[in-house]
């Protein structure tokens, strides 16, 4: 130790400097896998927690796809489907991926109602797509499908279907190929229809009753060779309209495949003089004004002149009639006489009160405009009392008629389902007491008036027949081209219904002996309306035993 | 001095970070895997909310064929020469009222007498 302390001491260095470096160098190794190793393990984390906290697409990848636009249903009363939107397939091409024009084309048109000439033509095009067939069920999708043709595919599209056809169709309306509707309910319901998830409209058809009443309308347009026949049926304390029919109609599932007349709503949008149907509207504002009673008796057997113009009776009466006469035997002279102390000024305040001089107030567009004259004098007070001088639609008729039976309450019509969310509204137009004689009046006009073809046993048919001749080319009036109409109520004991069947220009057949009077046509038609809807409506049966005025003199 | 630790507190503060750095992947795995569970969870309800709308559009069409196979039109030619029925019609209808009229309690009372 002593001797050589500096080589001792310089050995044990070199010694201790070797074993460091090596510890040393493997420290350092060491320290580098470490490193490499919590960096790729930063990265893995980094990842995960980047996948896991911050990707946005996550949500749209889980998203169902979206779906197509959509409208809600329409059904009737109970719930019948009038109007649904199904899903359709188009069918497209893409002919650049088509193997062999002429086999594909000859293949789809076996199945398809398509021209094989023109798919070739379609299909050897050079573009990229092209359509072939739009609005195809699943099954005519499935068929097409089973081909396994290359190139063609199909493209999901909404479509709007009416499975009642023409069952309602002026009602219901359609839409057009946006799924806009255009006409009837589809029009005037078209906002609540298409809000998202909206639920189904119930209107206030009654599709039986509906059925029933297209059926005759059809029928008697076809056997009075008529040109057109529309009716209503209303619930007049709701104002719900349980049908309402026009033929010839059409089928809203193909609008455009119609012929326009066929789509004109008659009931609603035609105004017609339709005669003496108003005249128990006359008998009623005489009663409310106080100005004729029932006893008095009216002089009709004698010629009558208003302002230098006879009054015509078709079938004067050779007794003097009271009033309950003068609307059964439906004479003219005395309606006049009664319409002169009403006079013009207290006539309009009642017809407006009974919205026969505006646009019927109601959900749908159709509904015209009534024509009014323009100078209201006494003639025209005379001629408006028997339903001559101003046109009205059927539906207007039908409401003010209504109104007067349904206890002197005027309700609006509506042709949605009344319910709490739409109730119905309506207005006093006469009193109590006038509409009970007028309901004793009009179910003598059944019993023993004009309006005896109409009357259905049980049922407590009440009504008024109305032959009105059509304004001529010429000026004045047509006696060859008649609009007849029956408006009836029902039933007697506590009147509920009311309905109008309107017939334009029907002629004489056999056995109506050369008549093409509403007594003749559009009374019995009626009848056998409400032969066919009485068993089905609720509250339509008579309950008391006996009309009162069976019982009377 | 306070900044300079032993070294077993400062061996000890290492291991700290290291569990905490354990724990720390520890619940980046586990999210990880919660998250991917959330997903295929989400696939199986957008497969069913599609099964959902397929079979609500066969619905519709279901009842747009049931609609249109019993349009009254139909149905009454179909009853016409199927059917031997038709429609009651008014006058063999009656209310309990006009049946207790027709036939009164009386002779009822009469009838059950012997």
């Amino acid at each position: 130790m002593s001797q050589h302390p500096a080589y001792t001491d310089t050995q044990t260095l070199t010694l201790a400097d070797e074993e460091y470096r090596a510890v040393s160098e493997g420290r350092i190794r060491i320290r580098i896998g470490v490193v490499a190793f919590l960096f790729m393990l930063m990265i893995a984390v980094l990842r995960l927690a980047e996948v896991s906290l911050l990707s946005p697409g996550a949500h749209a990848r889980d998203l169902p796809k979206a779906i197509v636009a959509t409208r809600a249903d329409m059904t009737d009363r109970h719930g019948e489907l009038l109007a649904t939107t199904l899903e359709t397939y188009s069918l497209y091409a893409e002919p650049r991926r088509v193997w062999n024009p002429q086999e594909t084309a000859a293949k789809l048109a076996a199945i398809r109602p398509l021209d094989r000439r023109v798919l070739t033509e379609k299909l050897s095009r050079d573009r990229s797509f092209v359509w072939l067939e739009r609005g195809l069920t699943p099954k005519e999708r499935q068929a097409v499908f089973d081909l396994g043709l290359p190139g063609l595919a199909f493209r999901k599209e909404p479509k709007r279907v009416y499975p009642r056809e023409n069952l309602a169709s002026h009602l219901v309306g359609f839409t057009d190929v946006d799924m806009q509707g255009v006409a009837g309910a589809e029009r005037a319901f078209d906002a609540d229809l298409q809000q998202e998830n909206a639920p189904s409209i119930a209107l206030s058809v009654d599709l039986r009753v509906q059925f029933a009443l297209m059926d005759e309308l059809a029928k008697a347009r076809e056997k009075f060779d008529a040109l057109d026949a529309s009716g209503v049926v209303m619930d007049i304390r709701t104002g719900e309209l349980i049908a309402l029919a026009s033929v010839p109609n059409y089928n809203p599932n193909d609008p455009g495949a119609s012929l326009p007349e066929t789509r004109f709503n008659h009931a609603a949008m035609s105004t017609y003089d339709l005669g003496s149907v108003f005249k128990p509207l006359t008998m009623a504002m005489a009663l409310e004004d106080g100005v004729a009673d029932q006893v008095e008796l009216f002089d009709v057997q004698k010629p009558y002149n208003v302002l230098g113009k006879y009054i015509r009776d078709d079938h004067p009466s050779e007794v003097p009639l009271n009033m309950r006469g003068v609307l059964a035997e439906s004479s003219n002279r005395g309606t006049a006489m009664i319409a002169q102390r009403i006079g013009a000024k207290r006539q309009q305040h009642h017809l407006r009160g009974l919205g026969l001089l505006d646009r019927v107030d109601y959900e749908l567009a159709e509904s015209a405009k009534p024509q009014v004259q323009r100078r209201w004098g006494e003639m025209a007070t005379v001629t408006v009392s028997y339903g001559h001088g101003l046109a009205v639609t059927p539906l207007a008729l039908t409401a003010a008629i209504g109104g007067m039976l349904n206890d002197g309450v005027y309700v609006n019509p509506t042709v949605r389902r009344v319910s709490v969310a739409n109730p119905a509204t309506g207005r006093r137009v006469f009193s109590s007491q006038v509409s009970q004689d007028i309901t004793d009046m009009m179910r003598y006009v059944v019993t023993d008036g004009t309006g005896r073809k109409a009357d259905i046993p049980g049922y407590g048919v009440m009504g008024k027949t109305g032959t009105a001749e059509k304004p001529s080319a010429t000026g004045g009036y047509d006696r060859k081209r008649l609009v007849t109409s029956f408006i009836a109520a029902f039933p007697h004991s506590e009147p509920r219904y009311a309905m109008i069947v309107t017939l334009d220009e029907p002629k004489a057949i056999e056995g109506t002996y050369g008549y093409a009077t509403a007594g003749w046509n559009a009374a019995p038609v009626a009848g056998q309306v409400i032969r066919r809807i009485g068993p089905i409506l609720p509250g339509a049966r008579d309950t008391s035993q006996q009309a009162a005025l069976e019982t009377q003199p | 001095m306070s900044l300079r630790l032993s070294a077993q507190a400062r061996a000890a503060r290492r291991v700290s970070w290291f569990i905490l750095f354990l724990v720390g992947v520890a619940l980046t795995v586990t999210l990880y895997f919660v998250k991917t569970h959330a997903q295929s969870a989400k696939r199986d309800v957008r497969d069913l909310r599609t099964a959902i709308a397929a079979e609500d559009a066969a619905i519709r069409v279901l009842r747009a064929e049931r609609a249109y196979l019993d349009n009254p039109s139909r149905l009454s030619e179909l009853a016409e020469t199927h059917l031997t029925l038709t429609p009651t019609p008014p006058e063999r209808e009656a209310t309990v009222d006009e049946i207790a009229k027709r036939f009164p309690l009386t002779s009822e009372v009469e009838a059950q007498s012997p």
